[in-house]
């Protein structure tokens, strides 16, 4: 008994086989595709075809029509030759992620996907994660395709498995590899869809002050963000048919703002976290200094790109195991 | 104006040209208006294509589908056999060519567009049908990968189709290996696996059963191959061959009848051949008899057919298709164990007494066969017999009134009127049915033999000698003789070769190079069937090769697969040359050339200095040619700009 269990254990849990049932365990790019990984079959429309042909070859068997057979044969020969161009078309693709800008949830994410290529241009490469697939040719020696995934949770999340495939050059197979991307990228929480102004009280009674963007002196234009208080647009330049622009002010001294947790009670968890998202941006955008506190995070006040991100994240990861249990 | 390619995608272009080019060769085979109506269906959906016109709904799609199927059927009385198959075939796929919900549908007419070759090949399996349809194949083909390749399914695609048809194409030459052992290897039936449709097979024309005057004269004006005769080693002139194909003796007084072959034990045949023993081989086109032709006497097995007593060589059925088959033959023999029967040398009473009375005052001056026989032909010679394709018409008596009114016929009449005189004068003779000679194709050594070769002939019983042959029509002298080729063959002259100008040869020796290659395929690719792929192995002499060389060859075979397992292929594989090394070692060798050769120790940088002593002249090219080596192959300096650079100096220098 206990031979007959080890040879079936042998067989289901040999590496290639297990390596189909179960998938890979998550790779960190890039990948090249070999032969290993690599698998293909004949799609639907491949096996019509070899219905096909099989009719074929019995109408040349019944009439002894030796064009009829050689015709069948061709066709046998095609359809051989065109299974190995097709896993051609994946062999050696080498696979990496590029960088994933973090969206606000809601979004639709961009993974770009490297695709290193040697040799012949490679054709209808298509690069799929669960329904949502592209398709794209790819020229060598480097090519990216972009994903674009929805996206519905904030917090960090695995890109988890793709896949990439080709029907290419006559639609008869299919070959494809799963990739288990060891990939993370990062989603914002949703920016909340309440214009700012509606709430300035609460942003006025925050203990350092939040005063709207300055409007001592005149310090430049820039272009018109949704937000942007009305009396602040410049006019005269839309009337010119230049488009929408923000006159800038700015105040003698650098505003400095604590946005906090404390300042969102009464909203639910996700509402909260965006109100506060949406405060972010809105400081980032007026070029003014700005910490963060959270229930138990902290982030100084400062400013920039980095800082806004550092901020955006903290949000972003709040309670993320919560959120996904 | 815009060009097509901005109109429609490369995948729509290629499906409506596949589909038409599939269906253009049955206009020939079926009914006019099917041809008419399907290529309609084709020109809506160009039109649909092109944006001018919607397509039909689905209730209009399926009241279509029924009146093309009804229209077929009523045309044909029957849904079933070739040309009802064919013309349903083709109306569903020009009718699928109307649907359109995704890409499902244009493969599924693709799909048939395949099919219908096939069943193009049942109409038609020439040379020149077969490279039609290997370019219609190789087009849907594209267009499957066409459909596949979703940027040609856009419009401007028009620039895809060439890379596509040469991939297309290597791909096709890479199938070519295994579409030849499937085609050599892959078992044959003997017979179909059901039964076939009546109209299975083209039509054929060839000699009919019985002779009355006028029978071969319609086959006269018929070029079509009857046969082609292959010998193995030097032919015999064409005027000796004469190719049997049925034996009449029963006269009714106006028609020629065939014999009833009787019993004879093979090994009760003693055929004694006078002549050098002839092997040929005979590539028979379908014919709408069981009749093989044979050269004269034939000699042992035949390899298909069986000989009866009339030395007639009969197939188990009629010749559907092209049929290949070997024998020997023998041109001067004796063979006395057929004696005649009595049928051989009855007439119907009242029939041609003229010609009975001549026949009995030659019987009167002389009893031996051969004096009565060159009585006859003398006479056929020195009176005004006159050999033509438009002989009078005859009434009454065709013997009497040819022998001594008309004097006008060809090859049936003079063997009918020698036939009838012989029998007369107590001789047994009969009529022979077959073909004359043949057109030698000097490429590739073989007689073609066509309808228009059709001829008659006599067979007299010499008691010592059994059935012999004699051609009265031959002995016709060539001044009374209208062009023909038979006639003209039978006596050829040095003159009339000599005359034919250089135009004449080229034209002929170009026909020839076609018939050769037509023989060919015919022999190797449309004939190949279960026998030859039986005897693939025997007609193979290994013996040649020495003994033990099958075992030889084996090992060989299998020590290389082995090899071919074995040898880690990909360290073989050369690496691939760089361009950079490659330019730079062009350099050396133009540095050579003036006297300073690179030495195998000495890096870029020391050469360089070393050629700047010798030549400073060249201190501006050499300095940048050595910088960008060493920065393209060792500091990952790749740009193109950089290597066309290092081209140019190199090339300059």
């Amino acid at each position: 008994m206990t031979h007959v269990s080890t040879l079936r254990q042998r067989l289901l849990f040999s590496k290639p086989l297990r390596r189909f049932f179960r998938g890979m365990s998550p790779l960190h790019p890039p990948i090249e595709l070999n032969r290993h990984c690599i698998y293909i079959l004949p799609t639907k429309a491949g096996l019509g075809f070899g219905l096909m042909i099989l009719v074929m070859l019995i109408g040349a068997m019944n009439y002894q029509n030796n064009l009829a057979y050689l015709l069948s044969f061709t066709l046998i020969g095609l359809s051989l030759t065109t299974m190995i161009e097709t896993y051609r078309q994946l062999l050696h693709l080498s696979i990496s992620i590029g960088h994933i800008e973090a969206v606000f949830c809601g979004q639709i994410l961009t993974v770009p996907v490297i695709i290193k290529s040697k040799g012949q241009q490679r054709f209808a490469i298509e690069v799929d994660k669960q329904s949502i697939s592209v398709s794209h040719d790819l020229n060598p020696p480097q090519d990216t395709l972009s994903l674009s995934l929805p996206t519905t949770k904030r917090g960090l999340h695995q890109l988890g498995l793709l896949r990439i495939s080709s029907r290419f050059p006559l639609g008869l197979f299919h070959a494809w590899t799963p990739l288990p991307l060891a990939v993370e990228y990062l989603v914002y929480p949703e920016v909340d869809a309440q214009p700012v102004d509606a709430q300035q009280h609460r942003y006025h009674d925050t203990t350092t002050g939040f005063a709207s963007d300055g409007i001592d002196d005149f310090a430049g234009i820039k272009s018109y963000h949704p937000g942007d208080a009305p009396r602040h647009i410049h006019w005269k330049a839309y009337a010119k048919g230049q488009g929408l622009h923000s006159k800038q002010f700015s105040s003698p001294q650098q505003q400095q703002r604590w946005l906090d947790w404390q300042d969102t009670q009464g909203l639910p968890l996700e509402k909260r976290l965006s109100r506060l998202c949406t405060w972010l941006l809105t400081a980032e955008r007026n070029g003014e200094q700005f910490g963060l506190r959270m229930p138990h995070t902290v982030i100084e006040i400062s400013h920039g790109r980095q800082h806004l991100h550092r901020c955006l994240k903290v949000l972003a990861l709040y309670q993320q195991e919560q959120l996904h249990a | 104006m815009p060009s097509l390619g901005q109109r429609i995608s490369a995948a729509q272009g290629s499906l409506l040209l596949a589909c038409t080019l599939v269906i253009m060769p049955f206009f020939i085979h079926l009914p006019i208006w099917i041809g008419i109506v399907s290529l309609g269906f084709i020109l809506w959906r160009a039109l649909y294509d092109f944006g001018y016109h919607t397509l039909p709904n689905k209730w209009l799609r399926l009241l279509l589908v029924f009146l093309s199927l009804a229209g077929i059927i009523v045309q044909y009385k029957t849904p079933l056999g070739r040309q009802p198959g064919a013309s349903m075939v083709i109306m569903l796929m020009c009718l699928k060519l109307l649907e359109l919900h995704d890409s499902r549908d244009e493969r599924v007419v693709l799909y048939l567009g395949f099919f219908i070759v096939a069943v193009g090949f049942l109409f038609n399996q020439s040379l020149w049908m077969g490279l039609y349809l290997v370019t219609v194949t190789f087009i849907l083909s594209l267009s499957l990968m066409l459909l596949s390749h979703q940027a040609a399914r856009e419009i401007n695609s028009f620039t895809l189709i060439r890379p596509h048809a040469r991939r297309l194409g290597r791909m096709s030459l890479q199938a070519l290996p295994i579409i030849l052992l499937l085609f050599v290897f892959f078992p044959r039936l003997s017979s179909p696996l059901w039964g076939l449709p009546q109209d299975a097979y083209s039509a054929s024309t060839g000699l009919s059963d019985s002779m009355s005057p006028g029978d071969i004269n319609q086959l006269s004006q018929n070029h079509n191959v009857a046969f082609r005769a292959q010998f193995e080693a030097a032919p015999p002139p064409a005027n000796q061959l004469y190719w049997r194909a049925a034996v009449l003796n029963r006269y009714d007084g106006w028609q020629w009848l065939p014999a009833h072959p009787r019993h004879v034990p093979l090994d009760s045949r003693t055929l004694v051949p006078l002549s050098p023993v002839l092997n040929y081989s005979i590539m028979m086109e379908p014919q709408p008899r069981n009749w093989l032709f044979v050269l004269d006497r034939a000699m042992g097995q035949p390899s298909f057919g069986t000989l009866d007593s009339l030395d007639q060589l009969r197939a188990p059925e009629s010749i559907k298709q092209t049929t290949r088959y070997r024998l020997q033959a023998v041109l001067q023999y004796r063979d006395t164990s057929t004696p005649p029967d009595k049928t051989d040398l009855l007439l119907p009473s009242n029939t041609a007494p003229r010609a009975v009375t001549l026949a009995h005052e030659w019987r009167a001056q002389s009893h031996r066969t051969s004096d009565i026989v060159n009585r006859a032909l003398a006479y056929f010679r020195d009176e005004k017999f006159y050999y033509t394709l438009q002989p009078p018409l005859l009434f009454d008596d065709p013997v009497d009134e040819f022998l001594f009114e008309t004097r006008k016929g060809y090859c049936e009449h003079y063997a009918s009127a020698f036939t009838v005189l012989m029998r007369a004068a107590g001789i047994p003779a009969r009529v022979v049915i077959g073909y004359q000679g043949g057109e030698y194709n000097t490429v590739d050594n073989y007689f073609v033999v066509r309808q228009s070769d059709a001829h008659a002939w006599s067979e007299v019983w010499y008691p010592q000698r059994g059935w012999q042959r004699v051609d009265p029509t031959a002995v016709i002298p060539l001044n009374r003789v209208e062009r023909n080729p038979v006639q003209l063959r039978l006596r050829p002259t040095a003159q009339q070769q000599a005359q034919q100008s250089f135009l004449q040869k080229w034209t002929s020796s170009s026909r020839f190079y076609l018939d050769a290659l037509n023989y060919r395929w015919k022999r190797w690719v449309i004939g190949y069937n279960q026998k030859r792929q039986a005897s693939l192995y025997d007609d193979f002499r290994w013996d040649r090769l020495g003994p033990n060389s099958l075992s030889i060859l084996m090992l060989v075979l299998f020590s290389l697969a082995v090899a071919a397992i074995l040898i880690p292929w990909s360290s073989l594989r050369r690496p691939p040359r760089d361009p950079v090394n490659k330019l730079y070692r062009r350099f050396c060798q133009k540095m050579a050339r003036l006297g300073i050769p690179c030495q195998a120790w000495e890096g870029a940088e020391e050469y360089a200095q070393r050629i700047l002593h010798q030549r400073p002249e060249l201190a501006r090219p050499v300095r940048r040619i050595t910088w960008l080596y060493q920065h393209l192959r060792y500091a990952r300096l790749s740009n193109q700009h950089n290597l066309l650079e290092l081209e140019d100096l190199v090339n300059n220098l």
